[in-house]
């Protein structure tokens, strides 16, 4: 009698819970980046003046990133910086990534962290590591958590399983390899994306073996990595072919950009790089045709609305993006939000459809602490008439009883 | 074990030791033939390499050369003066020089010596770079064929001003004019690292400049590199020079090889400029200096760039090699260490490691270790006891003979009378053949002069193989036929007590008492005709006789007995051991072998064993 009373509460309650872990794993499969802040580590391992190319290869990056949006507090640049004031250098304070000079990345607002003789194997260790000294300052340090996507980018003279860092050390792809489970272990990192500019660059990720890194190389074992022209006045070689075609591709990125790795993959050819580009991809979740270029190169924050109907980014990956149409394109973003900008001249059917669920920043709600299962009405609906169902079997079910009992009393 | 034992008895029942010592002589002459084959193969398809810069710091030729136009015309501004300046003193020349070069900001001075005159140079410091080290462009007033350098002196001056122009210099840059490009350009640079006051640090290269004409163009570059006593500089310095030259494209010639021989690159011009190579290495210092010579000795690399030939290309080409040379010099942060030091050229762009080439002179070692052997044992008196008095008699000779030597070597440096040198020479080789009936050695003896000779030539030659190759690949060569020079024996000695410690006299039939019973004519002329081979071996291994006739029939340079004198005056003024090696290294041999060569008498030998 009291496991029959006990039983339709039970039913009850375990409906609820199938529903609600339902409507959960439901959530779960939706492919959202969970990245709250993007860090970038950018090291060149070489000095001398004939290196000119590996220093302007990182101001390269360096400047991208900036551009991009990452803040100097989250870059940690690590340079031998003896390039810019050499006295060989034809154009003293000036740095060029190609011969047309068009742009100077030595300008202005540089900071670098490691320079000169601090850019070695056992700083960089630590730097991914965290593993400082008390009095070791916070700019010189990577402050990631594991909301964080890390841009690695390594450029130097390496070779098979090796980089030389400053002509005096080397570092090995082991020793990179187990930095980055010591970071995955402390949770240092939501994804990272490692990129190298070497010779047998592909050699440096090939001993990973934590989650959620991708790495792309700029040639394969036994193959040499070129530079890409030399600049006559200065006398050295300024850039070098893999990195000078990423920012071929990157000159085109703004922070709105919904171009992805994948493309970036794409643009790398044998014929432009004349090396073996490769990409490891098997220890990284998401594919990279769905991994934005700014999810790693921007600082951009992607929003997840507050509404009935769960909105999810992967609707954007469904298009085929063009170069020439990115820039119509409408990001949810917070800066879009923020600016209240409305879909305008530029919508598509898509686009609407969409924007009917996305409310303003000042009209969102988002409650932090919030149980993030929360039910859509048609779900509520089906559990509601379900519980309405037991009950009536239920009391009609005790009903019988009762009756019986009142008969006995009655007699 | 047992394989050894059966390899032993295999040997002893074939006798083969007995032959090979039989054979002895003809090994020597193999040894000395495979020396002469092992340098011949080496211009073959596949024993040379090609050429490559190595200190990848200089990267030649990345920069552009500017050069041009404009600074020919303050190029030719500035030979009009210096064409007018040929007849004036050489002070009076030096201080116009001087004050041109101070209009631009270069400290000048004047190094004056005793001997060699006055040498002006003035340097310019870097304005951004540290300080430490220096590149020099070293002009000669007159070149090594005493011929006025209007167009060196010219380009010198304006490379100056030019050079003075840039901000990108990290090395200071030294310009010296000295009056010649021999003992005053060396006298300069002892001084420099010795007494001058006026230094622009430690001097990492050097780039001669020789071009003669006072006319605009010039056909070729000849570039010259072999140092003094066997240095070379780095090859990563002579390949940057010859890079940049075919570069700008003017046409190479090594060891004054001749405009139309230039495009020719086949096994043949190989191995001429490869025999080439190794005369003017082996004669670098005797040959007239062409002014590279002057740095050799303190880790200075140097160069000589002449201008040859009448229309082509311009000055300012010839300019721009000096002005690229010195860009790549300026990215290097270490002395060149990177590239080869010993190495042979076979082309511009072809060249043979030591590993190569050094076989050949230690072939030639060998060799005349053989023959040493082979006078030790392959006789009748192999078994005569070590302390013996033949032996130490050997060694007294030996040790008379290098002092001898030695005063000989002194006497001609301060009495440079070569004709007497090479009368008394000639004289000497006449003495066995003149005293043949007066004086006679013992057979021992004769043999034992001769092993101690040829021993101590293979030792010299080995270790000066290490350091000049050239050289002792030359004396091995030319005083091979020594080996060649055979004991004469005549008639036997007298019974003779061996005054050892447990020899008993025993009588032992002389072998020559058969011969004597035979014709003396046969005997003696047999003996005549070793006696003239032996004068004429003589006579061609005599250091100073052979070095002349050397000179005489590969190299132009030198008249009559030239070659001795400028041995003595490259000893003198620039300090290069050629001298001593003849005098010190080959002259007691061939005294010793002279010695070896009078007539001998036979010895009767005690056997051991023998008692009866």
């Amino acid at each position: 009698m009291r496991i029959a009373m006990h039983l339709p509460l039970l039913l009850l309650y375990v409906l609820l819970l199938s529903f609600s872990t339902a409507s959960n794993t439901d959530a779960a499969h939706e492919a959202i980046p969970t990245n709250t802040n993007n860090w970038a580590v950018l090291v060149s391992t070489s000095r001398f003046w004939f290196n000119y190319r590996h220093m302007a290869n990182v101001l390269s990056m360096y400047r991208t990133v900036k551009r991009l949006g990452i803040p100097d507090s989250q870059i940690i640049l690590m340079l031998s910086d003896d390039v810019a004031c050499n006295s060989r250098n034809l154009f003293p304070g000036s740095v060029f990534n190609n011969k047309d000079h068009a742009i100077d990345l030595y300008g202005d607002s540089v900071e670098v962290d490691y320079r000169g003789y601090e850019v070695t194997v056992e700083n960089f260790i630590r730097l991914l590591t965290d593993r400082w000294t008390e009095d070791h300052p916070k700019s010189k340090r990577l402050l990631t958590d594991e909301n964080s996507n890390i841009f690695i980018y390594m450029t130097g003279h390496g070779g098979d399983d090796f980089l030389k860092f400053q002509d005096a050390e080397e570092i090995a792809s082991e020793d990179i390899a187990d930095a980055f489970q010591q970071m995955y272990e402390k949770k240092r990192y939501n994804e990272i994306f490692f990129m190298v500019d070497t010779c047998q660059a592909n050699t440096m990720y090939s001993k990973f073996y934590s989650p959620n890194i991708l790495a792309v190389g700029s040639s394969e074992m036994d193959e040499s990595s070129y530079s890409h022209h030399s600049d006559v006045e200065i006398g050295v070689a300024v850039i070098d072919r893999f990195t000078y075609y990423c920012l071929d591709f990157l000159e085109h990125i703004d922070k709105n950009s919904t171009l992805t790795l994948q493309d970036l993959f794409d643009s790398f050819t044998f014929e432009r790089i004349h090396s073996h580009v490769g990409v490891r991809t098997d220890l990284f979740d998401r594919d990279p045709s769905e991994v934005l270029i700014t999810d790693f190169f921007a600082n951009v924050q992607n929003v997840i609305a507050d509404d009935s109907k769960l909105l999810s980014i992967s609707h954007y990956h469904h298009h085929k993006d063009h170069i020439d149409t990115a820039r119509y394109e409408y990001n949810n973003n917070v800066l879009n939000l923020a600016l209240g900008k409305d879909t305008g001249n530029y919508s598509s059917p898509e686009v609407d459809k969409i924007m009917k669920h996305v409310k303003s920043t000042n009209k969102l709600n988002i409650d932090v602490g919030s149980n993030e299962c929360s039910l859509t009405f048609s779900k509520q609906s089906a559990v509601l008439g379900m519980v309405l169902m037991v009950m009536i079997v239920l009391f009609m079910m005790r009903g019988n009883n009762a009756k019986a009992t009142y008969d006995l009393y009655t007699n | 074990m047992a394989l050894l034992e059966k390899l032993h008895r295999r040997i002893v029942d074939m006798g083969l030791v007995p032959r090979i010592i039989a054979l002895l002589p003809v090994i020597s002459t193999l040894c000395a033939l495979f020396g002469f084959i092992s340098i011949a193969i080496l211009p073959m398809d596949g024993q040379y390499r090609r050429t490559y810069i190595s200190e990848n710091a200089l990267m030649p030729s990345q920069a552009y050369s500017y050069f041009r136009e404009s600074e020919w015309n303050v190029l030719r501004g500035y030979r009009s003066q210096i064409e007018e300046m040929e007849n004036m003193t050489s002070s009076e020349r030096n201080n116009q020089m001087g004050s041109w070069l101070q209009e631009f900001g270069t400290k000048t001075a004047i190094y004056e010596s005793q001997q060699y005159g006055e040498t002006l140079y003035g340097v310019m410091h870097a304005p951004r770079g540290d300080g430490t080290e220096a590149m020099v462009l070293a002009i000669p007033w007159f070149n090594s064929d005493d011929e006025f350098n209007v167009g060196g002196a010219a380009l010198g001056v304006s490379l100056a001003r030019f050079f003075s122009r840039w901000p990108v210099w990290s090395k200071n840059i030294i310009v010296v004019f000295s009056e010649n490009p021999r003992a005053a350009l060396r006298s300069w640079v002892e001084a420099y690292h010795t007494s001058l006051d006026l230094t622009g640090g430690s001097i990492e290269a050097a780039v001669v400049l020789d071009y003669s004409s006072a006319e605009d163009f010039f056909e070729y570059v000849e570039i010259s590199y072999d140092g003094l006593n066997g240095e070379l500089p780095n090859l990563d310095l002579v390949n940057i020079a010859i890079s940049i030259t075919e570069h700008e494209g003017m046409k190479v010639s090594l060891h004054g090889l001749p405009y139309d021989q230039l495009a020719n690159n086949d096994f043949w011009s190989r191995l001429k400029i490869l025999s080439l190579g190794i005369r003017d290495w082996a004669l670098s210092g005797v040959k007239n200096p062409h002014g590279n010579e002057a740095f050799s000795g303190w880790r200075i690399q140097s160069v000589t760039l002449k201008a040859h030939g009448h229309g082509g290309h311009d000055i300012t080409t010839f300019g721009r090699i000096p002005e690229a040379m010195f860009r790549s010099i300026n990215n290097l942060l270490e002395k060149f260490h990177q590239s080869f030091f010993f190495y042979l050229l076979l082309a511009p762009r072809q060249f043979v490691s030591i590993s190569s080439y050094l076989p050949s002179a230690v072939a030639f070692s060998v060799a005349f270790a053989i023959s040493s052997l082979n006078a030790f044992i392959n006789n009748a008196y192999a078994s005569i006891s070590l302390f013996s008095e033949y032996n130490l008699v050997a060694l007294l000779v030996w040790f008379i003979s290098l002092v001898v030597s030695f005063i000989i070597s002194q006497i001609f440096l301060l009495v440079p009378s070569v004709g007497l040198l090479m009368t008394i020479s000639l004289a000497t080789c006449f003495l066995p053949l003149v005293l043949s009936e007066k004086v006679h050695i013992s057979e021992p003896l004769s043999y034992r002069l001769k092993n101690v000779a040829f021993l101590y030539f293979s030792l010299v030659s080995t270790s000066l193989l290490m350091i000049n190759f050239a050289m002792a690949l030359l004396i091995g060569s030319l005083a091979f036929p020594m080996t060649f020079i055979r004991t004469i024996v005549v008639g036997k000695s007298t019974e003779h007590e061996m005054g050892t410690k447990s020899h008993t006299s025993v009588k032992t039939e002389s072998r020559d008492d058969l011969f004597e019973h035979h014709g003396d004519t046969v005997l003696e002329k047999a003996k005549k005709r070793q006696q003239l081979k032996n004068l004429l071996l003589l006579v061609l291994t005599n250091p100073f006789i052979s070095i002349t006739l050397f000179a005489l029939v590969f190299d132009n340079e030198f008249h009559g007995f030239d070659i001795v004198n400028k041995l003595i005056s490259a000893w003198l003024d620039l300090k290069c051991w050629n001298w001593f090696v003849l005098c010190i290294g080959w002259l007691p041999c061939w005294l010793l072998i002279l010695a070896s060569s009078f007539e001998s008498r036979s010895v009767v030998v005690k056997s051991k064993e023998k008692q009866s």
